[in-house]
């Protein structure tokens, strides 16, 4: 592979043949890559260019009181979205934390599957007033609904454009 | 776009959230009907319409620059928080 470099490319697979607990993985593949100089390389990786449709004008969104970040009393400056295990830690009520959530509004995902812990994750479900949960079909989590809203399908929906980045753009 | 009528009385999740708006007086930040209003408008804005991707499914756009790879002296620049080079380690991962 050295001798190849920079055209080399460490894959770092499909999404399907991820199983959640790779973040070293990736981080060891993407080194690799560093190191291979396969970034925006011929026979590399090539460069990513940014292309967003327009979003349509709307007033300042209200700023919320309280944030799932209230709930650790440190900063968690990396991590944009909440880490999974904080979706448990933020709902179960403790004294050393200045959070609880009381209710969860759950989009198309199986947290009793998808979240490391289901032991956490049915006690902090445990600890809920309300569960929404918006599906397409029954799933795990569709069983500890308080109010399931039933979406169609994805061959009955439009949804937003999706924008592929290749060597042209692609808009679909 | 879709293949068949939605079965029963299932929704778009668009639709849902329009409507918990409306109760809840959000409407401003909904202001089409439904999620077609918007893919048009959102389309026009670049030249394309709702219309046209009906009718063509997938539309290919050049690229804005010609710099698929680095030049050979091109000093890279990386969206890291270490001066714009590789991270070989997390220095936000540290903190």
């Amino acid at each position: 592979m050295a001798n190849a470099s920079p055209a080399v490319i460490i894959h770092p697979g499909r999404h399907v043949t991820w199983y959640g607990d790779d973040t070293q993985r990736l981080r060891a593949v993407a080194i690799l890559n560093a190191l291979l100089g396969s970034w925006g390389r011929r026979g590399g990786f090539y460069r990513s260019e940014r292309f967003e449709l327009p979003s349509y004008p709307h007033p300042e969104f209200p700023v919320p009181k309280r944030t799932w970040r209230s709930a650790f009393p440190w900063e968690i400056s990396s991590c944009r979205p909440c880490p999974s295990n904080g979706i448990y830690d933020a709902t179960v009520p403790v004294a050393t934390r200045d959070c609880n959530f009381k209710g969860w509004i759950i989009n198309g995902t199986n947290l009793i599957e998808t979240l490391p812990n289901q032991k956490q994750t049915i006690e902090a479900i445990n600890n809920l007033d309300l569960i929404v949960v918006i599906d397409t079909m029954p799933m795990e989590i569709t069983g500890w609904a308080d109010i399931i809203l039933p979406e169609c399908t994805y061959l009955e929906r439009y949804d937003a454009v999706r924008q592929v980045l290749t060597a042209n753009h692609r808009l679909l | 776009m879709p293949a068949a009528e939605p079965k029963y009385d299932t929704k778009p999740a668009y639709w849902m959230a329009r409507q918990l708006s409306l109760k809840l007086g959000l409407e401003a930040y909904f202001p089409h009907e439904n999620l077609e209003d918007l893919l048009d408008w959102q389309l026009k804005q670049i030249g394309s319409s709702l219309d046209e991707m009906q009718r063509i499914g997938v539309k290919t756009f050049p690229r804005q620059a010609d710099n698929l790879y680095f030049a050979d002296n091109e000093e890279a620049e990386f969206m890291t928080n270490t001066g714009k080079k590789l991270n070989f380690y997390s220095t936000s991962f540290c903190k």
